[in-house]
């Protein structure tokens, strides 16, 4: 369970980037008094157009950044408070990020367990688990930097699921990957959801979120301009397209 | 403790799997010393050997005095003379290589030494790493003519040789071998080691600090269940034990080098083995680890802070200088080790080495660096840590 309860996050801007967006403010708001609630055993879907807000917000769930107001609670524990209780229950997978280049796939995420403190036998049994699901087998013991994207998204795939999260965060984590490779991502959230675990995930596709999403929440410009279930989204369309509607939600001219 | 000792265990794997960072670490210091010596050795004796034994090109311009001057240089096997020099092109000479050097005895010289005057010769040469040798074997020649000239003046008026020595100087020098090579070896020693362990320390830190935001591996770290405090010590050690075995590397490279030095004298030699007392390593090394530290804290504080490698380069490369000059100061004469400069970091290491190497450190002295480095070191690990905590530094160019 996630729970978001009027956060908002501003950063300093520099001198040349308020003249590149002419924007006068020194802190800009990236997300401004948000509320949301990710239950368990579903999925919930954060859509919004690049520079929205969404990977500020969930770089906060995952407490690598404190929000300025207001708190977010993942499985019950305060993510500025109790932070490492947080990132115990978290999987946090983004398009962004990487794993140790001079490492193999499997001393990639055996450091990773070992400050999870996985047991040993534990560890062997999610590693082969894994390996098997993912097919990571065939160069786990390969160095992470010499893998093609999809090999490097599914070692990182193993690295976020191998101590069994309860909350798994996804920013963007399909971006720029062939179809095969989004395939096994989204098949892993799936199990997820029916294993009744919490499930938020962000993208700027809305294919994506059709094809996932129990529930949807719209950020445009750090503030949520929707926040339902994805049927009722669906119910009270006014435009033809999922497409178009999501582009009236992110529209100024609303 | 543990997880920092498995962030720690990582990186150092991770560094030594890194090529340049294994060869600026290890090898260079390791290396550099008994390499550089060898070639310098080996190049100057080589050197000074051609400029000793090659046929010298000696011009002579004697205007019919001075014979046995002559006589002495057309002897020598390893002289070829030219008589025929054009006094009013003596510089073309030279500047065509026809001569190394010219000889000019003035038209009175046999008068004037014959009445008990000076006679003067001009010596005609260019100044170069050569010509210094050059000159020396020609003086010496000269000097044989000018020792025969004496003697028979001296013998003449029926003197002895003590007559034109009233005074003799006797130096007799206090200073142990051990003294006088510590106090070159003070000079050499912090060079190598303090430059090298700022190498050793500052390859990894941006290796390990702002490539792993350019790596992008810094996000995955930060959502991992560790706090940043565990992460910033984990780096932390790794850059002072870089440092650390930087340092002691290119101390036992300096120390291979100055061993195997064949052209070494055997009391220097006695005086090297002196000076390499287990102590001195000891007093020498516990000296390194507080400025280690220092040094860690301060460049993982930067490389923390850079945007990304080439940012972190640029900051880095002027603090090559802060550390370079105090290591200049204290090699300076005149630069004394005192309650003052034991509270400046880098020059106080240096002075203290020189001082621990001669074997008159003062232990209060000693105390004071310690002091002083554990204080400016504990300061920066501080800042360094609460750099860390801080998400406009630690997402800074993410």
């Amino acid at each position: 369970m996630i729970e978001i309860r009027n956060v908002s996050k501003g950063f300093k801007t520099t001198k040349k980037q308020r003249n590149e967006m002419e924007v006068p403010k020194k802190i800009i708001d990236a997300v401004s008094e948000v509320n949301l609630v990710c239950k368990p055993g579903r999925i919930f879907s954060l859509l919004g157009p690049n520079g929205a807000g969404k990977t500020t917000l969930l770089r906060m769930v995952a407490t690598m950044i404190h929000p300025d107001n207001g708190s977010i609670s993942v499985n019950g524990f305060d993510t500025v408070k109790e932070s490492q209780k947080v990132r115990r229950s978290i999987g946090f997978l983004t398009g962004g990020t990487s794993l140790y280049l001079r490492f193999t796939v499997e001393e990639n995420i055996k450091f990773f367990s070992d400050l999870y403190k996985i047991e040993k036998d534990e560890y062997n049994k999610r590693k082969k688990q894994l390996f098997d699901i993912l097919g990571i087998n065939d160069f786990a013991n390969k160095k992470f930097g010499k893998l093609s994207s999809g090999m490097k998204r599914k070692a990182f795939i193993a690295k976020t699921l191998i101590h069994d999260p309860e909350v798994l965060i996804f920013d963007e984590a399909t971006a720029g990957l062939d179809v095969i490779t989004s395939r096994n991502i989204v098949s892993v959230i799936k199990d997820y959801k029916n294993r009744g675990k919490t499930v938020i995930f962000s993208t700027h596709i809305m294919g994506e979120a059709d094809l996932l999403s129990d529930d949807l929440a719209i950020i445009y410009k750090g503030k949520i301009v929707f926040n339902n279930t994805f049927e009722s989204f669906k119910e009270n369309m006014e435009t033809r397209s999922l497409e178009s509607e999501f582009i009236k939600y992110v529209s100024d001219e609303l | 403790m543990k997880i920092i000792f498995i962030i720690f265990k990582k990186e150092i794997l991770d560094i030594l799997r890194d090529t340049k960072s294994v060869l600026v670490m290890l090898v260079l210091p390791l290396l550099a010393f008994p390499l550089l010596t060898q070639l310098v050795t080996k190049l100057s004796i080589s050197h000074k050997n051609e400029s000793e034994t090659r046929l010298l090109k000696v011009g002579l311009i004697s205007n019919n005095n001075a014979k046995q001057l002559a006589t002495l240089l057309q002897e020598r096997k390893d002289i070829n003379i030219n008589l025929n020099i054009d006094l009013n092109k003596l510089n073309k000479y030279i500047d065509d290589k026809k001569s190394d050097i010219i000889i000019v005895v003035s038209k009175d010289f046999d008068t004037q030494t014959i009445n008990n005057f000076t006679g003067n010769i001009d010596l005609y040469y260019k100044t170069s790493s050569e010509s210094s040798i050059t000159k020396n074997r020609i003086i010496q020649i000269i000097d044989e003519f000018k020792e025969t000239l004496l003697n028979n003046r001296l013998k003449e008026k029926g003197l002895n040789k003590e007559f034109i020595t009233p005074i003799k100087i006797n130096h007799i020098d206090i200073a142990s071998v051990k003294e006088k090579l510590g106090e070159y070896l003070g000079r050499v020693v912090p060079y190598v080691f303090i430059i090298f362990c700022f190498m050793g320390a500052s390859y990894p830190s941006v290796d390990i600090g702002v490539g792993e935001k350019e790596r992008c591996t810094i996000e995955t770290l930060l959502t991992s269940p560790v706090n940043r405090m565990q992460i910033v010590m984990g780096k932390f050690f790794v850059i002072t034990f870089t440092g650390l075995v930087s340092a002691c590397l290119s101390i036992v490279g300096a120390y291979y080098a100055f061993s195997n030095a064949t052209d070494l004298n055997k009391d220097v030699l006695k005086g090297l083995v002196k000076i390499i007392e287990i102590k001195s390593i000891l007093l020498t090394l516990s000296l390194l680890i507080p400025l280690c530290v220092l040094f860690a804290s301060i460049l993982l504080a930067i490389s923390i802070w850079a945007k990304s490698t080439k940012e972190a380069n640029s900051l880095i490369t002027p603090f090559n200088f802060i550390v370079f000059i105090p290591i200049v100061i204290a090699a300076l004469p005149g630069v004394e080790f005192n309650s003052i400069t034991a509270l400046v970091p880098v020059l106080n290491v240096s002075l203290a080495t020189k001082e621990i190497i001669a074997g008159t450190m003062k232990i209060t002295l000693l105390i004071k660096v310690f002091a002083s480095l554990f204080l400016y070191a504990a300061a920066s690990l501080y800042f360094c840590t609460k750099w860390f905590e801080k998400d406009d530094i630690i997402l800074r160019g993410i």
